[in-house]
C-alpha cells in the first residue's frame, strides 16, 4: 500500500451482538483504497459488504459494535473520532449513498430543500468553525447573514441538480420526491451525497433498484461526476459487470473478510481465489447455456467454520483448509489472495 | 359527517368568540323574580329567557354561551401544551432509545395505569380548584397519549434509509429528528390531538360537575348541569341545555376529527 491511498482499512472487525450469539459481519477486513480511485466490492449477500462501510461513517447501530481495527482516513484513525468530528467528515469529506432511491429521501420534505439543508448545515459550521459563541449567537439572529447563506445554499443546489443532469432543475426543486421517477430520484439522492464535495464517495448498490437502462445512466454519471470531481467512488455491488465498467480495482468479499482483490482486468482475466472463479460461473451470459450455482448457503455469520470460511462450498478444498484459516497474500502485482492454494507460488 | 362536525365546531368557536354581543343577558346577574322561567316556548315561559333562568333567575342561555368560551380555552390550551411535550418525550425517546426510551416509557406506563378522571380528581384535591389548577391536572397525564402515538411513528420511521442517509453526509442528531423526522409523524398527531380535544372538555366538565374545576359563580357547563341537578325533577332546563352543549361540541369535535383521520391518515382506517 503506497503513501497515496486516501482511505485505508486495517483489520477492521464489526460485531454485531444478538440473542442468538455474536454475528461477526465484518471480521478482519483490511483494504485501501487511492486518491481519484473507484474500487468495486463484490460478494453475495450477507458477506459484510455494507456493513463494512457503514462502519466506516461510524453509522452502525446497536447492536453492532466495532471491535477491533484502524480505519485511517487521510491518515487518521476515524475509530479514535468524536461523534461530533465524525459529523463534519460524513458529507464533506466521505459520502454515501444508499440502495434504494424510494427510501433515501424523505418524502415529505421538498427534494431542494433536502440537498439545501446538507449544503447549509455543513457552509455555517465551515463559517462559525473557530467563533466564539457571542458571533455564533448573533450570526444566527442576523437576517442577512442568514439570507446570505440560504441564497448560496440554494445556488448550490441548483448547481449540484443540473451535475446530475435533472432536467428544468430551478422548476423541480419544489418538487416532492413521489413526482420524481426511481432514476430521476437517485440523482437526486447522489447530487445530496455530492454537494459538500466529498473526497470519497461509497456508493452502496446505486442501482440494483432500477431498471437496466436508467442503471446505465447513473453509472455513466458516477463515472463522469468522479472524474470531474476527482473523488475517489467505493462502488458496492453484486453485479460484476458493473464493476468491469466503472471500476479500477476490484475486491471479493465472502463472510466478512476480502478473500481477493485485484485490478480488475486482472482479475477478470485470471480470477485465483475458488471462491471468484465460482462466483463467475455464476453470472448468466447471453451466450452460456447454464449458470452453475455456488452449493450450499454463505455461512451463518455466527458460527463460522474452523479454518478458511468458505472451505465447505469450495471444490478445491483440502485437509488443511479445515484447520487453518488462510491469510491475504500477495500472489502477483497487485493482487492478493486469501487462499491456501496461492500461499506458496 | 366530518363536514356537519366541522361545522358545528366552527360555531361553537364564533360562539365563544363573540359571547359578549351575542348573549342576551349578563351571565352573572341574576334576577331572583324571574328564577326557573321555563324556556320560552313553554307555558308561563318569557321570550327574553330563550331557554329559561336557573334557580338564581339566570339566562341560561348567557350562561351556556359564555360557558363556550371556558370549554374551548382549556380544551384548546391544553391539548396544545400536552402535544407539544407529548411529540417532544415521544421523539427523544424514540429516537435515542435505550435508556432514556426506558424512563420515558416507565413514566408512561405508570401514568396511563391511572384511570384519567381519579387521578385528575386526586391532583385536583391536592391542588385545590381553579382554572389554572385545573389544566394542571389535566396536562400531567395528557401528554402521555401524543407522546405514545409519536413514539411508535419515530420507531418505524427512523428505521428508514433517508434517516441514514440524512445522517451518512452529517446531518445533527437534533436536525434529524425535528427537520427530518418530525414532519413524517404530524398527521397522525393531528388526528390524535384532534379527537383529544374532545376528551379534555368532557373531563373539564366531568371535573367542574364535581365541584372540582370552575367555580362559581363562572358559568361552565360542567357546573352548570351540577346546579342543576338538584331541580332536575320539575325544572329539566337548568341541566339539559348546558349538557346539549357539552354533546354537541364534543360530537362536532369527533365527527371532524375521523374526518381529518381519512384524510390526513388512511393508514389509521380500521
Amino acid at each position: 500500500m503506497d503513501g497515496d491511498s486516501i482511505l485505508v482499512i486495517e483489520d477492521l472487525k464489526t460485531y454485531f451482538f444478538t440473542d442468538r450469539g455474536v454475528v461477526k459481519a465484518v471480521d478482519g477486513l483490511s483494504l485501501h483504497i487511492e486518491r481519484g480511485e473507484s474500487l468495486g466490492i463484490v460478494g453475495e449477500s450477507g458477506s459484510g459488504k455494507s456493513v463494512t462501510f457503514l462502519s466506516v461513517l461510524k453509522l452502525i447501530q446497536h447492536p453492532g459494535r466495532i471491535v477491533g481495527g484502524r480505519i485511517l482516513f487521510q491518515g487518521e484513525d476515524l475509530i479514535q473520532k468524536s461523534e461530533s468530528e465524525m459529523m463534519n467528515l460524513r458529507g464533506t469529506k466521505i459520502s454515501m449513498i444508499f440502495q434504494d432511491p424510494l427510501t433515501a429521501l424523505n418524502p415529505v420534505l421538498r427534494i431542494g430543500d433536502q440537498i439545501s439543508e446538507t449544503v447549509l448545515f455543513h457552509q455555517k459550521r465551515d463559517l462559525l468553525k473557530n467563533a466564539p459563541l457571542s458571533r455564533r449567537v448573533s450570526a444566527s439572529m442576523d437576517p442577512l447573514w442568514r439570507k446570505t447563506l440560504k441564497k448560496r445554499a440554494s445556488d448550490r443546489t441548483l448547481e449540484m441538480l443540473e451535475l446530475v443532469k435533472i432536467p428544468s432543475a430551478a422548476q423541480r426543486l419544489h418538487d416532492y420526491p413521489h413526482q420524481f421517477s426511481g432514476g430521476m430520484r437517485q440523482r437526486v439522492v447522489i447530487a445530496i451525497a455530492l454537494s459538500c464535495e466529498p473526497s470519497v464517495l461509497i456508493a452502496d448498490e446505486p442501482t440494483t433498484a432500477l431498471d437496466v437502462t436508467i442503471q446505465a445512466q447513473i453509472l455513466e454519471l458516477l463515472t463522469d461526476i468522479r472524474q470531474k470531481l476527482k473523488m475517489s467512488l467505493i462502488l458496492i455491488t453484486h453485479n460484476f459487470g458493473i464493476v468491469k465498467e466503472l471500476c479500477d480495482r476490484i475486491a471479493v468479499m465472502y463472510a466478512g473478510k476480502i478473500v481477493e482483490s485485484s485490478k480488475v482486468k486482472d482479475l477478470f482475466d485470471n480470477p485465483k481465489h475458488p471462491y471468484t472463479r465460482a462466483l463467475m460461473e455464476c453470472i448468466p451470459e447471453a451466450s452460456k447455456k447454464k449458470v452453475h450455482p455456488i452449493p450450499g448457503f454463505v455461512s451463518s455469520l455466527i458460527d463460522l467454520p474452523t479454518g478458511c470460511s468458505f472451505h465447505p462450498r469450495c471444490q478445491h478444498v483440502m485437509e488443511r483448509c479445515k484447520i487453518e484459516g488462510p491469510s491475504l497474500r500477495k500472489a502477483d502485482e497487485g493482487s492478493y489472495v486469501r487462499c491456501h492454494l496461492f500461499n506458496e507460488s | 359527517m366530518a363536514l356537519i362536525g366541522s361545522i358545528v365546531v366552527i360555531l361553537w368557536i364564533l360562539v365563544a368568540l363573540f359571547a359578549f354581543p351575542l348573549s342576551p343577558h349578563d351571565p352573572l346577574k341574576g334576577n331572583l323574580f324571574k328564577r326557573l322561567t321555563p324556556p320560552s316556548w313553554m307555558k308561563g315561559g318569557d321570550v327574553r329567557y330563550l331557554l329559561g333562568t336557573d334557580h338564581l333567575g339566570r339566562d341560561i342561555l348567557s350562561r351556556i354561551i359564555h360557558g363556550s368560551r371556558i370549554s374551548i380555552l382549556i380544551g384548546v390550551t391544553v391539548v396544545f401544551i400536552t402535544t407539544s411535550i407529548g411529540i417532544f418525550f415521544g421523539l427523544v425517546s424514540a429516537f435515542y432509545g435505550g435508556k432514556i426510551d426506558a424512563v420515558i416509557s416507565r413514566v408512561v406506563d405508570i401514568l396511563l395505569a391511572f384511570p384519567y378522571l381519579v387521578f385528575a380528581i386526586g391532583m385536583m384535591a391536592v391542588m385545590g380548584p381553579g382554572i389554572f389548577n385545573l389544566m394542571l391536572a389535566l396536562i400531567y397525564k395528557e401528554w402521555v397519549t401524543v407522546c405514545r402515538v409519536v413514539r411508535g411513528e419515530v420507531l418505524a420511521i427512523k428505521k428508514i434509509e433517508y434517516i441514514d442517509a440524512a445522517r451518512a453526509v452529517g446531518v445533527k442528531n437534533a436536525v434529524i429528528m425535528f427537520k427530518e423526522i418530525l414532519p413524517n409523524v404530524l398527521s397522525p398527531v393531528i388526528v390524535v390531538s384532534t379527537l383529544r380535544v374532545a376528551t379534555i372538555i368532557i373531563m373539564e366538565a366531568s371535573l367542574s360537575f364535581l365541584g372540582l374545576g370552575i367555580q362559581p359563580p363562572t358559568p361552565a357547563w360542567g357546573s352548570m348541569v351540577n346546579e342543576g341537578r338538584s331541580f332536575i325533577f320539575g325544572f329539566w332546563w337548568l341541566s339539559t341545555f348546558p349538557g346539549l352543549a357539552i354533546l354537541t361540541l364534543v360530537m362536532g369535535i369527533n365527527l371532524m376529527g375521523e374526518g381529518l383521520r381519512d384524510t390526513l391518515d388512511p393508514r389509521l382506517k380500521e
